[in-house]
């Protein structure tokens, strides 16, 4: 398999907060990989790292053979790589379907195609019938969804998500991860930042774990939840 | 969609033949408020691509009408070169200064409340130059002299009627221009760099060369009206074309009427130039009188109606075109 994003040596300091320290692996095509780890530890940090939002202090990020530190989100984006954010930012004033055709626009250069491609990627992720309602008015599961079919309306090769099923039912966690093995399905590769373990597990072919800003574990799912490093930081505090 | 379509035609159709016959009756005074509706409505329209569509409030604009005005009084008063030309190149230069000040403000991070104050300091910085600057005629500004041969080729007429012509086309061309931006992969842009600059980035949008694009089109179009607007009242200064009370009148049209909407700048033009033209008239333009009674005004109507007065008018406005899931 054909690796897609290699992460190196990436550090990121914060004053004098050292919020990634060394942290290096890769993520090969069409592979789910699950990111991990406590409250701060970087897990945030890192997907900003890797998509331009911020500048690593140490370390390289490749993607596809080319490295891509430092450049600015939206030149990442157009190449393929992109995320959706912890705290949700949609459009709030805009429609649904303003906000997945503003997605949609990056790749289809006429209107109709990219309208028409934002409802198929509405009825993905199960909006279908809400095209017309104010994103601010969605509810946060809803705008959650919206956030994932904006994004994958940019046509991204890897798509990275950070704490999507944050705050959901457990039904609703069930729907999106089989919306999520469906997408995968057709060709993306996902890095899944939760911070739930459970909402991982079913999904993820191999699980990275952050701590204090360091890999501290990486494996399958079988093995991450045996491994004792990630017990201890899970539940060594308490 | 296509009933739809035909019905914001007929809106359009309807509007533009009140405001042709608007200019018919027979008075100078009431032509010469007419052009200024007008003119601040383009204005507004202008402003509101940057501003209310793209989310950049600028307070730089009357530099705009400025450079137009002086690029097309000055190539009048040195060359006669007729300002139908004139007013292109004046667009020109705007949207280079448009360009420059954009790239300095914006990718050094300045939005929102940020580059609005910094944009006052470029129009103050270059109203100073002016005033203090022989060549452009300093602080008593610019005449432009009457031609004899040929007037109409130099955008001079006796009547003030041709000017509400003229500017009615030029607001009607800027409305449709403005329209098929805004329905535009760039108007889509526009907003979404108003709503949320960080997810823009991630859909892959260049936040920084879409705000200048909208600032260079902003500007261009300001110019324009700057270059109708100098041979109509036939006398330029810093003081008229390059004060700050332009921009706060500009701006005050098109948040009046409702920011992001198009249409709302020609209902804050119907209000503001009106109203600022009689309470000059009573209370006298020296002793500012006008614009607290103005500056109050605006405050009430922004206080009921933040959303603009275009709401007010719902039935209408609901049937105006605008992004709003409008395919
Ligand atoms: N912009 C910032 N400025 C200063 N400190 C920051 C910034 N972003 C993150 N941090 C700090 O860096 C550390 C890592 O934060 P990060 O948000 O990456 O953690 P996380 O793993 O995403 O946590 P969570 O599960 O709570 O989302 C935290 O201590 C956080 O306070
Ligand atoms: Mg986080």
């Amino acid at each position: 398999m054909e690796t897609l994003l290699r992460i190196e040596n990436v550090s990121m300091r914060f004053g004098g907060l050292q919020a990634l320290k060394n942290v290096s692996f890769t993520v090969k095509n069409n592979e789910v990989i699950g990111l991990i780890g406590p409250n701060g530890a970087g897990k945030t940090t890192l997907l900003n790292c890797v998509t331009g939002f911020y500048k690593p202090v140490e370390g390289k990020v490749f993607y596809k053979g080319k490295e891509i530190t430092g450049l600015k989100p939206h030149k990442i984006c157009q190449m393929g790589l992109t995320k959706t954010f912890q705290l949700i930012r949609a459009f709030k004033s805009l429609s649904v379907l303003d906000n997945v055709l503003i997605g949609a626009l990056l790749k289809s250069s006429r209107k109709n195609e990219a309208v028409k491609f934002a409802k198929e990627v509405i009825k993905t992720v199960g909006l279908e019938g809400k095209e017309n309602v104010l994103a601010g008015n969605l509810t946060p599961a809803d705008q959650r969804s919206l956030e994932l079919a904006r994004a994958i309306a940019t046509k991204p090769e890897i798509l990275l998500l950070d704490e999507i099923a944050a705050g959901l039912t457990p039904a609703e966690v069930a729907e999106l991860v089989e919306i999520l093995k469906e997408i995968n399905k057709k060709g993306l590769t996902l890095v899944i930042v939760e911070h739930v373990m459970q909402a991982i597990m079913p999904i993820a072919g191999r699980i990275i774990v952050l701590h204090e800003g360091r890999k501290i574990a990486e494996g399958p799912p079988q093995q991450i939840r045996e491994n004792e490093k990630v017990i201890e930081a899970y539940f060594g505090e308490e | 969609m296509n009933v739809r379509l035909e019905k914001s035609a007929i809106n359009k159709l309807i509007i533009l033949i009140i405001l042709s016959l608007l200019p018919l009756y027979p008075s100078p005074y009431f032509r010469r408020t007419l052009f200024l509706v007008l003119y601040f409505a383009y204005l507004g329209v202008a402003w509101d691509l940057l501003g209310g569509y793209t989310g950049q409030g600028s307070f730089v604009h009357a530099a705009f009408v400025g450079l137009g005005a002086y690029t097309s009084a000055l190539l009048f008063i040195w060359w006669r070169v007729t300002p139908y030309i004139s007013m292109f190149i004046g667009a020109l230069v705007s949207a280079l200064f448009a360009g420059l000040i954009g790239y300095l403000c914006f990718r050094f991070g300045l939005r929102g409340h940020f580059f609005f104050l910094a944009s006052i300091a470029f129009l103050v910085a270059m109203r100073y130059s002016f005033t203090n600057w022989d060549l452009v005629g300093g602080a008593t500004g610019l005449i432009i002299p009457l031609e004899s041969h040929v007037p109409w080729f130099y955008l001079q007429f006796e009547s003030k009627l041709p000017y509400c012509y003229l500017m009615l086309i030029f607001l009607f061309a800027e409305i449709l221009l403005a329209e098929k931006i805004v329905k535009s992969k760039l108007g889509y842009y526009f907003v979404a760099i108003r709503e949320d600059e960080l997810a823009s980035e991630s859909l892959g949008i260049n936040t920084l060369r879409y705000k200048l694009i909208s600032f260079v089109i902003s500007a261009a179009f300001t110019s324009l009206a700057g270059t109708l607007y100098a041979f109509f009242v036939g006398y330029i200064a810093p003081e008229t074309v390059l004060s700050d009370i332009l921009t706060v009148q500009i701006v005050i049209v098109a948040i009046l009427g409702g920011a992001g909407t198009i249409y709302g700048s020609l209902i804050g033009a119907f209000i503001m130039v009106p109203l600022m033209e009689y309470t000059r008239a009573f209370l006298g333009a020296r002793s500012g009188l006008d614009l607290i009674v103005l500056g109050s005004l605006i405050i009430l109507i922004c206080v009921l109606y933040p959303h603009g007065l275009i709401k007010l008018i719902g039935k209408i406005y609901h049937k105006l075109p605008r992004i709003r899931g409008d395919h």
